[in-house]
């Protein structure tokens, strides 16, 4: 088990570094004078110069790649335009809210994905079933910032029973949070519920007829049981693999979903840089939650491997 | 005409404890139904040992299934009853045949390996039931498992209850759906292949466990194979089944020394024996066997039989009684003297065959 | 994965019966009439449209819906959105089938090469697709997208390089399984030539899944193309675009909330129309792929 880690880790490493130089490359994308960008059209030439030296504008490739990786490992990633200082800041103090959204969201989309997929696949073909599939037909056919629009439209100027927009004080206590959170986290968990349940749909109708779960019912055992310690357990690695992959859309999803209920979370902060064309807080932002992303896979790997005896002992 | 109203035959005083009549199971939609099973009917005694033969695709498994209600998806009774006890079970909801489940009737499944919960431990699923609905406690349970396991021959068994089913032998694992079979102690054992997938070595003493374990525990047995072989030495009575109906129903020594069905007839004799001469082609069955999917007038085993009648390919001969044995059903119009002279001097000769 | 033939002149007998079959499947069918209806209001534009889509008319802007003379009322600068909608067809299918196209033929090729070639061209290749995977969802293409500087070229750019990948590896796939056919062990015996066992056996089987996974991720292209337009990347104004009009509709969702929600129907109505197809395509090309759900 230990050694499996340490290898996956090891794995990782190039991929870890591949990112690095391809949100370097980011840079080398913008056509033009870079400085022009990185410090706005109306910088002095002096602050150009000063750039071009940091960065290494002026030299190869590589030696401008060495430098940014440089700078990554110490931390600094960067000062962004728009906000006025440096993109690490920037980032880590609104990590925790998008961190808080994407935790709800994917706890929402697993839950009621699970149960959805399982409770259409105990009657496949049946009307539940067919019900299923289209509500995700039409999940995985909705861009999610409209999504966040209809709910707001829906339930927040019509019914006017949850707020719209904006994160509370913490002062205002949990409910108002969880007020607050409630539609953007199901406009943040629809496609991946949609993915979740048809994934848990496929994982059960796979193990709910094998002849092991026949043995047990040849012996007694309840319906219920049956799926819960029977199929489930064995459906759940399948269903695993899956939600560790929403995770990481999730985050990218909170860019437009942060936007449309002005959460403020890295994804806004990602909205606010694209319209004032903050490059380095772009690129800071996307290798962040890459890697973040390519962390919880790892994470993932590492449960699907614990979960599945046959491969732990081997 | 199916052989219930032989039952009353006074040779018979004995209410069976398993009863099938004229039970058909078919998948796929009404209008287009695949039959599997078609009019089967049998009955077993208490403590008797029923052996069910046939080739793979002749309905034998289906049958059982459709008895404890675990047909797979899409398929369902079309017809006939099933009584257990006297109580019919054809038409019982989920939750009362739960309770004939295990405790009544109990089942071994075919492949230990794909018949076991791959991620979990011996012990737990074979103390479930025992925890959940008989009331045990877990260290009650425990000691009761260990017992069933030694029961069933196999070796360190408080140690093996920890063990995951990849990690035992083939023959280990069926010994452990045997112990799980029985430890509800139901009344009634049906064993659905339960050596076609061990080595030959192991599955004479397979066979020989389930049939002492049957004798102390006072159970009922229904022995579903392939291979007449393996029934010869301890069932009662034989049914022998081809393309989803029985075509004959008899004693064991019955079957063997006096059968009145051409596929019986020609299974007996593909039976590689011991003292056949050398140099003696095997007798296989020629041509293959029916796809289910085809419903056939007429007999079934027509296009393979040796001795068709006209009359085979017009319509499906009825279940008959043999003139010296109401018990003794089959069915075939041909005249048993004419089976016999077709198989030439030995088969005359023929007294217990099988193999044992 | 199905198995074809080489193509020969049998095949082109066949159609009938495929036309037969495939209008037999629901999802096809629906999937394909959708798709047809918006490709048709993309090229009658000119024809159907009751108004200019960029004329713009502020004194009538926020009209709702069902007004006289403006079915689906009229976005915020005044322009009729019902004209929008219907020449933004043209910008929707463009965005979504054309980075399809050339990340298929892209992706195709590079995991041709990997899964035939394999060893060290495999590595190479996998292990750029391994890179490109680590970035979720539209998170690379909002980055090169951004970068380059918005615009259509900028997002079709990005989408392409997005989904290289995905197509990458699907092709990759198929070639690793036709390779270990025994028919390309026997052509190899024979001495065919790389080429021509490439040509005659494994594209083929590529085929089929090209056209698969074509049809669903250009559904996917739909909503990428709208998610990046709506942040402001992707064509510019006036140009209809149906996910710059969602954007554009934002501030007036409580007094005009058809400026946003209409263009987004749209959206998934192209959207659901594409992957139906696609499904319907799979259904047809391989049934037992569908057993079991996806």
């Amino acid at each position: 088990m230990f050694a499996f880690i340490i290898r996956r880790l090891l794995q990782i490493i190039p991929v870890i570094i591949g990112v690095t130089i391809a949100t370097f490359f980011l840079t080398w994308l913008i056509p033009g004078d870079p400085t022009n960008v990185l410090l706005g059209p109306g910088a002095s030439e002096e602050s150009r110069e000063r750039l071009r030296d940091s960065l290494g504008l002026d030299q190869s490739l590589v030696t401008q790649y060495l430098i940014y990786m440089g700078n990554l490992l110490t931390g600094d990633l960067g000062q962004s335009i728009s906000f006025s200082s440096p993109v690490s800041e920037v980032l880590f103090r609104r990590m925790g809210n998008t961190a808080l959204l994407a935790g709800a969201a994917i706890f929402v989309a697993s839950v009621a994905g699970i149960a959805a997929g399982t409770w259409a696949a105990l009657r496949p073909g049946s009307f539940r079933d067919r019900g299923l599939t289209i509500v995700v037909l039409f999940l995985n056919s909705m861009p999610s910032f409209w999504l966040g629009l209809v709910l707001i439209l829906i339930f927040g100027l019509h019914l006017r029973v949850l707020p719209v927009s904006g994160m509370p004080d913490p002062q205002s206590g949990l409910l108002t949070l969880l007020a607050h959170m409630a539609l953007p986290t199901i406009t943040l968990a629809a496609w991946s519920l949609a993915a979740i349940a048809r994934m848990t749909r496929s994982a059960v109708l796979e193990v709910i007829n094998n002849d092991y779960v026949r043995t047990a019912r040849s012996r007694g055992v309840s319906e219920a049981r049956i799926v819960l310690f029977h199929a489930l357990p064995n459906a759940i690695p399948a269903v695993l693999t899956v939600i560790g992959i929403q995770m990481g859309f999730l985050f990218s999803g909170a860019v437009l979903t942060e936007t449309v209920f002005s959460w403020p979370g890295v994804g806004l902060a990602m909205f606010q840089a694209i319209s004032s064309r903050d490059i380095p807080l772009i690129q800071g932002g996307i290798l962040m939650l890459a890697l973040i992303f390519v962390l919880i896979n790892l994470i993932v790997d590492v449960l699907y491997v614990y979960f599945n005896p046959k491969i732990r002992l081997n | 005409m199916t052989g219930k109203t032989q039952m009353t035959h006074p040779a018979q005083p004995v209410e069976p404890i398993l009863s099938v009549d004229g039970l058909s199971v078919s998948y796929g939609s009404a209008r287009q139904p695949l039959n599997v099973v078609k009019d089967v009917s049998f009955d077993v005694a208490p403590g008797q040992v029923l052996g069910i033969v046939g080739e793979s695709g002749s309905g034998k498994s289906q049958t059982v299934l459709a008895v404890l209600q675990l047909l797979a998806e899409g398929g369902r009774i079309s017809g006939g009853q099933v009584r257990f006890e006297g109580a019919e079970l054809q038409s019982l909801s989920q939750r009362r045949m739960r309770k004939v489940r295990g405790q009544g009737i109990a089942l071994i499944s075919q492949d230990a390996l794909s018949s076991l919960n791959p991620s979990m431990k011996i012990g737990r699923q074979m103390a479930e039931p025992l925890i959940a609905y008989d009331g045990l406690s877990a260290s009650a349970a425990r000691k009761r498992c260990t017992e069933l396991l030694d029961l069933v021959g196999i070796p360190a068994p408080a140690h093996r209850l920890e063990s995951y089913p990849h990690e035992l032998s083939g023959g280990m694992r069926q010994r452990v759906l045997i112990a799980m079979a029985i430890s509800r102690n139901p009344r009634v054992l049906i064993a659905d292949e339960p050596t076609t997938a061990l080595d030959v070595t192991i599955q004479a003493q397979i066979i020989n466990l389930i049939d002492d374990l049957r004798k102390e525990l006072g159970m009922a047995l229904v022995l579903i194979t392939h291979d007449l072989g393996v029934v010869a030495g301890i069932a009662d009575r034989i049914s022998v089944m081809y393309a989803g109906r029985i075509v004959e129903t008899a004693t064991t020594d019955q079957i063997f020394a006096a059968s009145r069905h051409p596929y019986t007839r020609a299974l007996l004799s593909s039976i590689p024996k011991p003292d056949q001469p050398r140099g003696e082609r095997l007798k296989p069955i020629p041509g293959l066997p029916v796809d289910p999917r085809e419903d056939v007038r007429g007999c079934a085993f027509n296009p393979r039989c040796t001795h068709a009648l006209a009359s085979c390919t017009e319509s499906l001969p009825a279940m008959i009684a043999a003139e010296d044995d109401g018990q003794h059903l089959f069915r075939c119009p041909v005249d048993p003297f004419r089976l016999a002279e077709a198989e030439g001097p030995r088969a005359r000769l023929q007294g217990n065959g099988g193999m044992s | 994965m199905t198995d074809f033939a080489s193509t020969t002149e049998k095949d082109r007998a066949r159609l009938l019966p495929v036309l037969r079959r495939s209008l037999g499947n629901t999802s096809f069918t629906i999937g394909f009439t959708l798709v047809s209806i918006v490709v048709l209001a993309a090229i009658l534009a000119d024809f159907i449209a009751p108004h200019d889509p960029n004329f713009a008319n502020p004194v009538i802007r926020y009209t709702p819906p069902l007004t006289d003379g403006y079915l689906l009322g009229t976005d915020e600068l005044g322009r009729d959105i019902l004209s929008r909608l219907i020449y933004g067809a043209r910008m929707a299918l463009v965005v979504a089938i054309f980075p399809t196209i050339i990340a298929l033929c892209i992706g195709g090729l590079l995991g041709l090469i990997a899964g035939y070639a394999g060893s060290i061209w495999d590595t190479v290749v996998m292990r750029y697709f391994d890179i490109m995977f680590a970035f979720p969802g539209i998170l690379l293409a909002l980055g090169i997208s951004a970068a380059i500087g918005p615009g259509l070229n900028s997002m079709i750019i990005a989408m392409v390089v997005v989904t290289i990948p995905e197509f990458g590896r699907i092709i990759r796939g198929v070639v690793l399984g036709v390779r270990e056919e025994l028919f390309v062990e026997a052509a190899h015996v024979l001495g065919y030539s790389h080429t021509r066992i490439l040509l005659r056996h494994v594209l083929p089987n590529v085929l089929g899944p090209a056209l698969i996974y074509g049809t669903l991720q250009t559904g996917r292209n739909v909503i990428l193309a709208a998610s990046l337009s709506f942040l402001g990347l992707g064509t510019q104004p006036p140009t209809p675009d149906w996910g710059q009009m969602l954007s554009g509709g934002r501030t007036a969702l409580a007094t005009a909330g058809h400026v946003a929600t209409i263009p987004g129907l749209a959206i998934v109505f192209l959207a659901v129309g594409f992957n139906l197809l696609g499904d319907g395509i799979r259904d047809l090309l391989d049934p037992r792929a569908r057993r079991g759900g996806n």
